[in-house]
C-alpha cells in the first residue's frame, strides 16, 4: 500500500517483547524466590547484612515494616523494659556488638564460666502474630550459662529471613542481660515473645 | 455568494415502499449493574485495604516522625498502587456490564485518570520503603536496593514491575505517545499484566500488612483472582461468544465518500446475537496484521439476522486495510456497546443532529423512531458529498413525517460561522426543549450543538451523545 517505508508490524511491537521478555528473564535468573538457593540467601547474605546494618544501639535492624518500634507493646505492655534498657546499657550494647560482631552462627555458648552438666528448661511457648516463641535456657547450678531460640516465626520467607537476623541477636542478648532487651525494631513481635518466654524460664528458678 | 443561508428543509418524496428487511436482532438487556452497585464495590475495596493499613499500625506509625513513618507511607501508597493497578486493569479490558452503565468514553477517561495515579503511587511507594529500609538499616538506599534484589524474595520481581509501570506511563505521556508507532505504544501497555503479576510476588512475601495475617492473606488473594477473572472475561468471553455462534465474514464493502466505506458483514454468527441500532462494535479482521487490534466500528443500519453494516471512516490505523478487504474475511465481533440507541428516548419526539461519519449511528436509529416521534435530522458537512447515507435519511425521515435539514458548505455560510446558533435552532424546531437530541460527530461539532441545545434550555437527560464508536 503507501505504507512503503513503514516499519513491519513485527519490527513496531519489539521494543515491547524485549521489554517483557527482559522482565521475565531479570526476575527469573536472579530473583532470589526463584533463583534456586533462597535459603542460601537467607543464611549467607542476611547475616552479614545484620552485621554490617548494626545501628548504634547495638541491634540488629530489620525494617519489617509493619512493626512499628516504637509502638511496641501490641502483644502485652512492655514498654517499660525499652525504656530501662536503653537508659542503662549503652556499655553493654557495645560490648554485645563486638561479640556479635565476630560469629555470626548464633548461640550464647561462648559465655564465661563453665557450664558443666547443664540442664535444659524450656520456657513458656508464646503465640505472635508471625508465629511462635520458645526460649530455651542451660541452666548449671542455678545460673543460666546461655540461652538459645528453639522456635522462631519462619513460616513464610519473610519471616524466616527477619528470624535469621534477629534470632543470633536475641540469644546474645539474653544471655548477657536476661530479660531485660531492648526491642528490636523491626521485629518488635518476635522481640517480644522471646522476651515473655526467657522471662518464664527465670520464673522457674 | 457568502451571504447567510437560510436552513433549508430538503424535499424528499416515497419513491417505493421501502424493501422488506430480514428479522432484527433482539435487543440488548439494559444496564443491570447500578451506579451505587459500582461505587459500592470501590468503596469497599478501597476502605478494607486502608483497614489493612490500620490494622498493622500505619497511622500509629505516621504519627512517629523517622523511619516507621516513611515505611508507612510506603506501605499504603504500595496497598493502593496494587489496588488502582486492578482497577485499571478492568476499565481497559472494557466489561459490557460496567460499559453499558458508564459507556466506553467515561471509562478510558477513568482508566487514564487511573493509570496516572498507579504510577504516581508506584514511585511513591518504592521512593519511601526504599528510603525507610535504608534509614533502619542504616546504609544508603544503592545498597538497600542491592540487598532487597538479592536477599528478598520476590522483590526483584516488584522492582522490575513498577520500573514497567514507569516506562508504561512515559509512553502514554502525550509528547512522547506521539512520537511511537500505535502498535508499539500499545504492546508496551500490555505489560501492565506481566508488571501486575510481577508486583503481586513481593505484596505477599514482604508486604506486612499481609504477611502474617490470614484474612489480610485471604482479602488480597481474593481481590487478585476476582479482578483478574474479571479481567479474563471481559476481554475473552465476547470472543469466545463470537467464535462459538459461528462464522461472520465480510459480504462486500461499499464506498459511501472520500475515505469512507460502509462494510457488510453476514453469517451463521448472526443468530442468537442480541443488538440495537446505534450500538457499536469492535470489531477484528482475523488476517495477517489485523487481528490483534480491535477497531470501534458503529452500526449504520439495523442489525437483522441477515446482516450487520458498519460505515467506517478512514483514519490510517488499519481501517486502510480494513476498506480494502476482498468479501469473504473472517471476522470476530465484540460487544455491542454503547447507550446511544433510540430507547433512550422513550417515544418522546427526537432532534438528530449528525457530522461527517457521525451520521452512521444515527441513520441506524432512525429506523427505531417511530412517526409519533416526528424526527427532525440536521445533518452537517463541509461538502455535498459527506453528508453520508443521504438519500437513506431522506426516506426514513420521509416515511416518518419528519424533516430533514442538510447544512452543506463553510460553516461561515451558516449562522454568520455559528450553524446551531440557538435562534437558529429554535426557529427550525420550535418544540426543541421538550425532544431528545441525539448527537454524534467531531469534538467540535457536538460541543456547538450541545451548547446551543442547553441555552435552549433542553435538560441533560434529553441529550444523547456519542463519542467513541464513530
Amino acid at each position: 500500500m503507501s505504507s512503503t517505508s513503514r516499519p513491519s508490524f513485527m519490527r513496531r511491537i519489539a521494543p515491547a517483547v524485549l521489554l517483557g521478555t527482559s522482565a521475565i528473564a531479570v526476575v527469573a535468573l536472579f530473583d532470589p524466590a526463584l533463583h534456586g538457593g533462597g535459603d542460601d540467601a537467607l543464611a549467607s547474605a542476611a547475616l552479614p547484612a545484620t552485621t554490617s546494618t548494626t545501628d548504634s544501639a547495638g541491634q540488629p535492624s530489620t525494617a519489617e515494616g509493619s512493626t512499628s518500634g516504637s509502638t511496641s507493646g501490641s502483644t502485652s505492655g512492655a514498654g517499660s523494659t525499652t525504656d530501662s534498657a536503653t537508659s542503662s546499657k549503652s556499655k553493654n550494647n557495645s560490648n554485645s556488638n563486638a561479640n556479635s560482631n565476630g560469629n555470626s552462627n548464633s548461640s550464647g555458648n561462648s559465655t564465661s564460666g563453665a557450664c558443666d552438666n547443664p540442664q535444659v528448661i524450656d520456657g513458656d511457648t508464646i503465640q505472635t502474630r508471625y508465629g511462635p516463641v520458645q526460649a530455651e535456657a542451660q541452666v548449671s547450678n542455678g545460673q543460666v550459662c546461655s540461652f538459645t531460640v528453639i522456635q522462631y516465626p519462619q513460616n513464610d520467607p519473610r519471616s524466616q529471613q527477619i528470624s535469621a537476623q534477629v534470632v543470633p541477636w536475641l540469644e546474645k542478648a539474653a544471655t548477657a542481660q536476661g530479660a531485660n532487651f531492648q526491642h528490636v525494631s523491626g521485629a518488635t513481635y518476635t522481640t517480644e515473645g522471646y522476651r515473655q518466654s526467657v522471662q518464664s524460664i527465670l520464673d522457674q528458678l | 455568494m457568502t451571504q447567510d443561508r437560510e436552513w433549508v428543509s430538503s424535499q424528499y418524496q416515497v419513491e417505493q415502499p421501502a424493501r422488506r428487511r430480514a428479522a432484527r436482532l433482539a435487543p440488548t438487556p439494559r444496564a443491570r449493574l447500578l451506579g451505587s452497585d459500582v461505587q459500592a464495590i470501590v468503596g469497599f475495596t478501597l476502605v478494607v485495604t486502608l483497614g489493612l493499613w490500620v490494622v498493622d499500625g500505619g497511622l500509629d506509625a505516621l504519627i512517629h516522625p523517622g523511619a516507621q513513618m516513611v515505611l508507612s507511607i510506603g506501605r499504603l501508597t504500595g496497598l493502593y498502587a496494587a489496588v488502582f493497578a486492578l482497577f485499571g486493569l478492568i476499565l481497559a479490558a472494557r466489561p459490557r456490564g460496567l460499559e453499558r452503565r458508564y459507556g466506553m468514553d467515561q471509562m478510558l477517561k477513568w482508566h487514564r485518570l487511573v493509570g496516572i495515579t498507579t504510577v504516581v503511587l508506584v514511585v511513591v511507594h518504592g521512593i519511601f520503603d526504599t528510603v525507610g529500609y535504608a534509614m533502619t538499616a542504616q546504609v544508603n538506599v544503592v545498597a538497600q536496593l542491592v540487598d532487597f534484589a538479592q536477599n528478598s524474595p520476590w522483590m526483584l520481581a516488584g522492582i522490575v514491575g513498577g520500573l514497567l509501570f514507569v516506562i508504561i506511563g512515559l509512553s502514554s505521556w502525550k509528547r512522547l505517545r506521539s512520537k511511537i508507532a500505535y502498535e508499539t505504544w500499545y504492546f508496551v501497555h500490555l505489560t501492565a499484566y506481566l508488571a501486575v503479576i510481577l508486583a503481586f510476588g513481593h505484596q505477599v512475601t514482604m508486604g506486612s500488612d499481609i504477611v502474617g495475617n490470614r484474612w489480610a492473606l485471604v482479602w488480597w488473594f481474593g481481590l487478585a483472582i476476582v479482578a483478574f477473572g474479571y479481567v479474563l472475561y471481559a476481554r475473552f468471553g465476547d470472543i469466545f461468544r463470537s467464535v462459538t455462534r459461528g462464522r461472520l465474514e465480510v459480504t462486500h464493502i461499499r464506498r459511501e465518500a472520500d475515505g469512507v466505506g460502509s462494510i457488510h458483514i453476514s453469517g451463521p454468527g448472526l443468530r442468537g446475537m442480541r443488538a440495537d441500532a446505534g450500538q457499536f462494535f469492535m470489531l477484528r479482521v482475523m488476517k495477517k496484521g489485523l487481528w490483534w487490534q480491535p477497531h470501534p466500528f458503529s452500526l449504520s443500519a439495523g442489525p437483522t439476522r441477515d446482516e450487520l453494516r458498519f460505515t467506517v471512516k478512514n483514519l490510517g490505523d488499519g481501517t486502510t486495510e480494513i476498506l480494502g478487504l476482498e468479501p469473504g474475511a473472517k471476522v470476530i465481533v465484540e460487544g455491542p456497546y454503547g447507550n446511544f440507541t433510540a430507547r433512550e428516548a422513550d417515544g418522546a419526539p427526537v432532534a438528530i443532529f449528525g457530522a461527517g461519519v457521525g451520521i452512521a449511528p444515527l441513520r441506524a436509529i432512525l429506523e427505531d423512531v417511530t412517526s409519533d416521534q416526528r424526527p427532525v435530522v440536521i445533518l452537517r458537512g463541509a461538502k455535498d458529498d459527506e453528508i453520508i447515507h443521504r438519500h437513506e435519511i431522506e426516506q426514513l425521515v420521509a416515511e416518518r413525517n419528519g424533516t430533514v435539514y442538510v447544512l452543506a458548505g463553510p460553516r461561515a455560510w451558516f449562522g454568520n460561522g455559528d450553524p446551531f446558533r440557538p435562534d437558529l435552532l429554535k426557529a427550525a424546531i420550535p418544540d426543541i426543549a421538550s425532544r431528545h437530541a441525539y448527537i454524534c460527530g467531531p469534538g467540535s461539532f457536538e460541543y456547538a450543538v450541545e451548547k446551543s441545545l442547553r441555552a435552549l434550555k433542553v435538560p441533560s437527560y434529553q441529550i444523547h451523545t456519542e463519542r467513541f464508536g464513530i
